[in-house]
Parts: structure tokens; C-alpha cells; sequence
């Protein structure tokens, strides 16, 4: 006779298999988005939010992942914690306040008391611990206890052997290699644009737009259960915001430059009817442009990429740029003059058409 | 959008503890900010004034002023921003990859937050979607979990379908030379596919978090609010009730003997392929228009 120690064992091996059960039920909404997610994580969602967040992941392989690698995340350090130090000391309260909440609230410094039964939008947090020994999870729990390190084995292989447990496997790799497979061909539909892997900038202009077409509390563009109708609007719109970010208007309204990955650039001198290939003499991925004349156009991208035309794009003249940093914004002035802007947030100016940098 | 009850005395209070003046923000633009806020914390509701007021105090005001600040184009509240998140994003970046794949989404996320598209000649920044439910800090991480999980995603999407049989080839043949054994093995999925959609919601949250994201107890605890020892117990629990409703779905709906039910279960453990997640999500719809189990 089987034990039912070994039988909960035998579904074990299946649940580490399949994490999410089914697809989310119609009508259970849209997946979070980064705010809610966020506000998950910190308290900041009205009970019933919560309630919503909480049935919702519950069936979205999607989402869980994303849960996963939010609370995966070590807890903010010393200089960010020093940030809040400064501007307030609300966050020392919690001390003796229950290690759950403290350790909580220490992985997220807050302002506000953290267990402060007056904050409605906070999970009521009533449990404290029963004691100061660990946990103890009933057996087959037992081993993870530990916190796991955080782990990035993008290939991690799926191990459907017995003692899968015990290795290091990705977060999402086995939700993932599970789920995302045969499920998502179903939905893959509606968020067609999702089915090209976009490499940097502009997979993040794509998020960007994506983002632009979620105004409201969750990302409907991105869900699998958004109508169909609905979503491919948003994704038609997300796709245009999209394309809008790398085009570069100049003064005149007939002449527009589009750029892209790869150092890909385009003019086009009809407002954008048709479009003609140039070389930019780069690999690079551009990230933006700024043409202050029909004639002159800037462009910037990554590794201190900086191109410059003053021909309409006959000929591209790669600008000398001191730093190999990441460009993300241009704002020029005329042929000689312009304001980049790298993505640390540094910005550099030439008076010179790019010979010297300040 | 219909107008929230937010006077004049509770915006200035909100101006002042968020620190605002600091980035010579304007008023109007953190007034923007609160309705956006609260517009989408309160689904459309119109809020009474003590709920509304409650909720403002509970905001991340001092986050909320540096994001409409940056968000607005004030450079020295984008000087700060850099220098105070950057290391918070790139740590965030190096624990989800430490080989530094992150890296390259946390550079892209300064180009949205900083703003690159224009509409109308105003700068289009991320910042606009951070609405101080959480500290800055936490949406920065929970932004780049979003696109790192979908870059994840889109990667796989793009893989080749595996091939049906290989991995099953893969995984002890022997186990499979007998035909009883298959049917077990997907009865007890289809039992435990029911069972998983009859769960209430935190219970299949709390399962899916422990055996399909391998989350620690703690990092479970810290989601749901719960206790280490609490989660634990709520997972032995669930894990119980999972048990005996797969087992109950042998026995009454496959009309196993127990017997069966014990060979059942051996086949699992013997069988060491993948799981057919159509057989489990067929299960799943099955429970869901019987609902035969669902209200227990
Ligand atoms: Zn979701």
C-alpha cells in the first residue's frame, strides 16, 4: 500500500511540471501590469485589487513568472535604503514589529509605517511569526527553507527526472518550457508584434508603446484574454507607436528619416509614402534622431554611436563620440551644434559638429 | 474623467509632503498625477473624500513628485533619478541575469523614462505609468521583471515545437511498454488538473509559486503576506486536499479500484516525461463546465 506521503510525491513531480493548471477562466481580467505588480509587492493594493491580482496570477503562467522574478530579487541595499534614511525615518518602525513584516519592509524601505493599520490600501498583516526557529515545513517542504539564488540558465534543460528538485532550474524555465509552448500559440494572435524577438532600444520602444495602450489599471494589450477585436487595435496602435519613436521629422513635413536596429536608416521625402534604404556606415542599433534642417539629420545610438548628414543622407558621416555609452536622445540645434543624451542620464554637447564634447 | 473629490488644502498637503517644490514642480502637473493615480486605483469609482484622503496619505508622494518630475523634463529631478535608481535598476538587471543579458533591458528602460517619443511636442516617459502605489524602486524592478519574463517568452515562442515523441523516447521506455500505464498516468494529470482548477485562488497561487517558480517559503510568505511556517502549513494542506481529489476522481469518475489508484500513482513517479499540458488544460475546461467539484 502506497503511503500517501509517497502519493503526494507522485503529484509533486507533476506540479513542478505544470505550474499553472489551466487557462485563466474568461472574465477573470487582463494581466498586471508593472504599477500593479509593483504595488503587489509594496502593499499598495486596495483589497480587493488584491483579490483580483491574486486569482488572476493564480492562473497565468505569465504572470506568476514575472511575480517570481520581482520577489526573487534581493532585497534593496544599503545606498538605497540610505535614500529613504534621508528623507524620512518613517521606515525604522516596524523594528520588533514581526520578522515577516520587517524582513518585507526592509527588502523595500518605505516612508510610511509599514504596519500602519491606519494605510487602507495595505494588506492587513496579521500573522506574526510562532517562534524563532525556522520554519518547519512538513517533509518534502523541508528543502526550501533556503532562500534560492537567483537564477538566469536561460537554457536550463527540462529535467523531468526525480531529483530535478534538487537542481538550480530557472524560474521560468519549467513554467515556461511547459506552458508558454502549446499554450501560447493560442493567444500569440493577439500580440503578434511579441512573435519577433526586438533586440534593445527598440523592443523597448515596442514595450514603450505597448505600455501607451494600457491607460488603465491593467495591460489588456498584453493578456491573452483581451477580445480579439480589441487587442489587435492595440496592438495595431502600440505597433504604430512603435514605428512613430523611430521616425525623426525635420522641418519639412514631405522629409522624414526612420532608423532602426542595426544602423538601419531610411528617408523618406514624400512624408513618409515611400521609403528609400541609406547607408549609415553602422551596425549599431539607433535610438534617435533630430533633424533641425530637411537637409541635416543627427542620429545616436548605442556605443556612442553618432552619425550626422548635412546631403539628405547621401553621404552619413560618423561623428567621433568620447565614451562608448549607450545613446538614447539627440537634439540638434543645426549642423554643428547638438545635445546628446546617453542612457545613464549623462548629456553631452558639441558646438562643432561633434570634434569636441562638453 | 469625473472629477475626485481632491480640495485645494489636501492638494497643498500632498504638494508639501511629497516635497515637490524641490524639483520646481508645478502644481497642476502633481494634481494630474494624484487623479491619474487615484482614477486608477479606484477602478473609475468615485471615491468619498475620507476614502480619497486615506488613500493619497498612503502614496509614495516623494516617489510620485520625483516621477512627474522627470516625466515633466525638470533635468536636476532626472539628475537625481539617475543617480539615486541607477544602481537600484542595475541590481535588479544583475539578479534576474548575472551574466549581464539584463543590463541591456535596464539601458532600454532609460530611454522610455526618459522619453524619447514625442506627441504633440510633449515628451512621452514611462514615468507617466508609475502612479506611487509602490516605492520607485520596486516599479523599476517590477518593470524590468515584466520585459525580461517577455523577452523570455517571445525567445521560447520562437523555438521549435519539441517533437511529440522524443522526449518520452527520452525518459525510461520501460515504463511505457505497458498501455495501462499511459492511460494512468493521464488519468491521475486530468485528476490533478481538476483539482488544481477547484482550488481557491490563493491556494493554487501559493502551490503554482512553490513548485512552478521554485519560490522559497519566505519569498511565498512575502508575496501573500504570510508567515514562513504559515505558508508551509498552507501548502501541506493544499497539497493534502490535491491529493485526495485526484484520488477521489479515480475512484468515482475513472471508476479505478484501489488497486488501480495505487498503480496510479507508481506510474508517476515511474514515468518521467513531460507532462501533456492539452490533457491537463482539458481537464481544466471540463471542471470548469461540470463544475462538479468546483464549489467544494
Ligand atoms: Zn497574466
Amino acid at each position: 500500500m502506497m503511503a500517501s506521503g509517497d502519493k503526494d510525491r507522485s503529484l509533486e513531480h507533476l506540479l513542478r511540471q505544470a505550474s499553472a493548471a489551466g487557462p485563466a477562466p474568461s472574465g477573470l481580467g487582463p494581466c498586471l501590469d508593472a504599477e500593479a505588480l509593483a504595488a503587489w509587492a509594496d502593499e499598495g493594493l486596495s483589497p480587493r485589487a488584491l483579490a483580483m491580482a491574486e486569482a488572476h496570477v493564480s492562473e497565468c503562467a505569465r504572470c506568476q513568472a514575472m511575480v517570481a522574478v520581482l520577489m526573487k530579487q534581493p532585497p534593496v541595499q544599503a545606498a538605497d535604503a540610505h535614500r529613504s534614511w534621508k528623507w524620512s525615518l518613517g521606515w525604522l518602525v516596524p523594528l520588533g514589529a514581526g520578522v515577516a513584516a520587517v524582513s518585507l519592509w526592509f527588502a523595500v524601505p518605505q516612508r510610511t509605517t509599514p504596519i500602519d493599520s491606519s494605510r487602507p490600501f495595505s494588506r492587513a498583516r496579521i500573522e506574526t511569526p510562532s517562534a524563532q526557529a525556522p520554519a518547519s515545513p512538513p517533509s518534502t517542504l523541508a528543502d526550501r527553507v533556503q532562500p534560492v539564488p537567483p537564477q538566469a540558465a536561460v537554457g536550463a534543460e527540462r529535467a523531468a527526472s526525480a531529483d530535478a528538485r534538487s537542481k538550480p532550474v530557472n524560474e521560468l524555465a519549467k513554467a515556461e518550457a511547459s506552458n508558454a509552448l502549446r499554450r501560447d500559440e493560442s493567444v500569440s494572435g493577439a500580440r503578434p508584434a511579441e512573435e519577433t524577438p526586438r533586440r534593445g532600444a527598440l523592443a523597448s520602444q515596442d514595450a514603450l508603446g505597448r505600455l501607451a495602450a494600457e491607460p488603465s489599471a491593467v495591460s489588456a494589450a498584453a493578456s491573452p484574454l483581451a477580445a480579439p477585436a480589441a487587442a489587435a487595435e492595440r496592438d495595431r496602435a502600440f505597433r504604430q507607436d512603435a514605428a512613430d519613436a523611430r521616425q525623426v521629422a525635420s522641418p519639412d513635413p514631405s522629409v522624414r528619416w526612420r532608423i532602426g536596429a542595426g544602423g538601419s536608416v531610411e528617408v523618406s521625402s514624400n512624408g513618409g509614402g515611400s521609403w528609400q534604404t541609406q547607408a549609415s556606415g553602422v551596425t549599431a542599433d539607433l535610438t534617435a534622431g533630430s533633424a533641425p534642417a530637411p537637409s541635416v539629420c543627427w542620429v545616436v545610438g548605442r556605443g556612442g554611436t553618432v552619425l550626422r548628414t548635412d546631403d539628405s543622407g547621401r553621404t552619413w558621416l560618423r561623428v567621433a563620440f568620447p565614451r562608448a555609452v549607450d545613446l538614447v536622445g539627440v537634439q540638434a540645434i543645426d549642423g554643428v551644434t547638438a545635445t546628446v543624451t546617453a542612457s545613464d542620464g549623462r548629456v553631452f554637447r558639441t558646438t562643432d559638429a561633434g570634434r569636441t564634447w562638453q | 474623467m469625473p472629477a475626485l473629490p481632491i480640495d485645494e488644502a489636501t492638494v497643498q498637503r500632498q504638494f508639501d509632503r511629497a516635497g515637490a517644490a524641490r524639483w520646481q514642480l508645478e502644481i497642476d502637473v502633481f494634481v494630474a498625477a494624484l487623479h491619474a493615480s487615484a482614477s486608477k486605483a479606484f477602478g473609475g469609482d468615485i471615491p468619498g473624500a475620507r476614502e480619497l484622503g486615506r488613500y493619497l496619505d498612503s502614496l509614495h508622494a516623494e516617489d510620485l513628485a520625483l516621477a512627474c518630475a522627470c516625466a515633466a523634463g525638470h533635468a536636476a529631478a532626472w539628475e537625481h533619478f539617475v543617480l539615486e535608481f541607477r544602481p537600484v535598476l542595475y541590481r535588479s538587471a544583475d539578479a534576474i541575469d548575472p551574466t549581464g543579458g539584463a543590463r541591456e533591458l535596464a539601458d532600454s528602460l532609460y530611454a522610455d523614462l526618459y522619453g524619447l517619443t514625442e506627441r504633440e511636442g510633449a515628451r512621452q516617459s514611462l514615468f507617466r505609468y508609475f502612479h506611487g502605489r509602490s516605492s520607485l524602486a520596486t516599479w523599476l524592478r517590477a518593470v524590468l521583471a515584466q520585459r525580461h519574463v517577455d523577452r523570455l517568452r517571445a525567445g521560447r515562442r520562437m523555438e521549435p515545437m519539441p517533437e511529440p515523441e522524443a522526449p518520452s523516447a527520452r525518459a525510461a521506455p520501460a515504463a511505457w511498454s505497458n498501455p495501462e500505464r499511459t492511460r494512468y498516468v493521464a488519468l491521475v494529470r486530468q485528476g490533478l488538473g481538476r483539482a488544481l482548477a477547484g482550488l481557491e485562488a490563493r491556494d493554487r497561487l501559493r502551490i503554482s509559486c512553490y513548485y512552478g517558480q521554485e519560490m522559497t517559503l519566505a519569498q511565498i510568505g512575502r508575496l501573500l503576506g504570510e508567515h514562513e511556517a504559515t505558508v508551509s502549513r498552507n501548502l501541506a494542506r493544499t497539497r493534502k486536499a490535491i491529493r485526495q481529489d485526484v484520488e477521489q476522481y479515480l475512484r468515482a469518475e475513472a471508476g479505478l479500484t484501489d488497486a488501480a489508484v495505487e498503480e496510479c500513482f507508481q506510474s508517476v513517479v515511474d514515468d518521467a516525461g513531460p507532462i501533456d499540458l492539452n490533457e491537463m488544460l482539458a481537464a481544466g475546461d471540463d471542471r470548469k463546465t461540470s463544475g462538479s467539484l468546483r464549489s467544494k
